[in-house]
């Protein structure tokens, strides 16, 4: 079965997304005699992979390097926010989520919910893998997968610890710098003006 | 004139083309303490979803023959329910009674229409034997595969 080109993976904390984006690069990458490119956003352990955020990805855009590719976004709201959608890199984000096909790439986004990121994605996006929730008992991830294509939908669920060693749990996603320095800016900003006037 | 520009640092800097062997790195596979196992190797995850049951496949023709809201709580019940072939007519004739004397007195009333959803809804119950042997079905497949994936593992 070919792997569709753009696939979100939702759910909520602890219920296995990241393990399951990482077991979908794992088998393709193994299956694929470890040739086939990976770009990642988090680190991988055991699959050669470039990491990449989103604003690295478009830095590459016209550099032929970004195709034939798998292309994995965990915490995507960190990138592809729903309220900065009118931000140049969301506009960005979404002219090469519509490029995905032509240019080989399956991209795959996780998010705890679908309405956190930009809605052209939720529009695009051809599949999503839906984490239930994670046995602590069976070890087993259970997920329901919906194909909008083929406007199907399927349950099933897989071990997840085969998939332990090639990614960290506990891994804290990076938050860009310059969203944080602007945040900071306009806090201390105020508070500069409220001083300015003698508000204690 | 006579300014200092600063050289700045160009935003694309990638002259030649950046190649793939050169920015992609390839770590050790971490040391993860690993549950017992019983050395049978587990089905992989694409395994799992090339190996998916007929489940989405029941339950998506299911969806389309049994439509969920047509506009009144007693539909779905009529749905659910076994209609035998002779309580067909006079289930029918029910229907309608009940559809025209809830109608509003003042407003239009098709006829028509009442007797067409009156036999769509008897039709399910009759053909299909009703959401009962839906919920048997999908309940089934559920439990198999719940206790197949299990199974593979234990």
């Amino acid at each position: 079965m070919p792997r569709p080109p753009i696939t979100m993976i939702e759910g909520d904390m602890g219920c296995g997304k990241t393990v399951t984006m990482t077991a979908i690069i794992a088998d393709a990458y193994l299956s694929s005699n470890k040739q086939l490119k990976v770009f990642a956003n988090f680190h991988l352990y055991g699959i050669k992979y470039v990491l990449a955020d989103v604003a690295k990805i478009m830095e590459y855009l016209n550099t032929g390097l970004v195709e034939n590719a798998i292309v994995a976004i965990d915490e995507g709201y960190l990138d592809t926010e729903s309220r900065r959608s009118m931000s140049l890199m969301n506009i960005l984000f979404t002219w090469f989520l519509q490029q995905a096909r032509k240019r080989h790439i399956d991209l795959y986004v996780l998010t705890q919910d679908q309405r956190f990121i930009d809605w052209r994605f939720r529009k695009i996006m051809r599949v999503k893998i839906f984490c239930e929730r994670y046995d602590e008992l069976t070890k087993m991830v259970h997920l329901t997968i919906t194909d909008n294509d083929r406007k199907t939908e399927r349950k099933l669920s897989y071990y997840a610890p085969q998939y332990w060693k090639y990614y960290d749990t506990n891994e804290i996603p990076h938050i860009p710098e310059p969203i944080i320095e602007r945040a900071l800016a306009k806090v201390r900003g105020k508070i500069t003006v409220k001083e300015k006037v003698g508000v204690s | 004139m006579g300014r200092h520009k600063k050289e700045e640092e160009p935003i694309l800097p990638h002259s030649p083309p950046p190649i793939y062997d050169d920015l992609s790195v390839e770590e050790e596979t971490r040391e993860v303490e690993m549950p017992e196992e019983d050395g049978a190797r587990p089905p992989t995850l694409t395994e799992q979803i090339q190996a998916g049951s007929d489940l989405s496949e029941t339950k998506v023709a299911m969806k389309h023959l049994f439509p969920e809201n047509l506009g009144n709580p007693i539909t779905n019940k009529i749905m659910v329910g076994r209609i035998a072939p002779e309580q067909y007519i006079p289930m029918q004739m029910v229907i309608v009674t009940d559809k025209f004397m809830s109608a509003d007195p003042k407003g239009n009333f098709s006829v028509a229409d009442a007797v067409i959803e009156a036999n769509i809804l008897l039709g399910i119950g009759l053909d299909g034997k009703g959401r009962v042997d839906e919920i048997e079905l999908v309940g089934a497949q559920n439990a198999r595969d719940e206790m197949e994936a299990s199974q593979e593992r234990y």
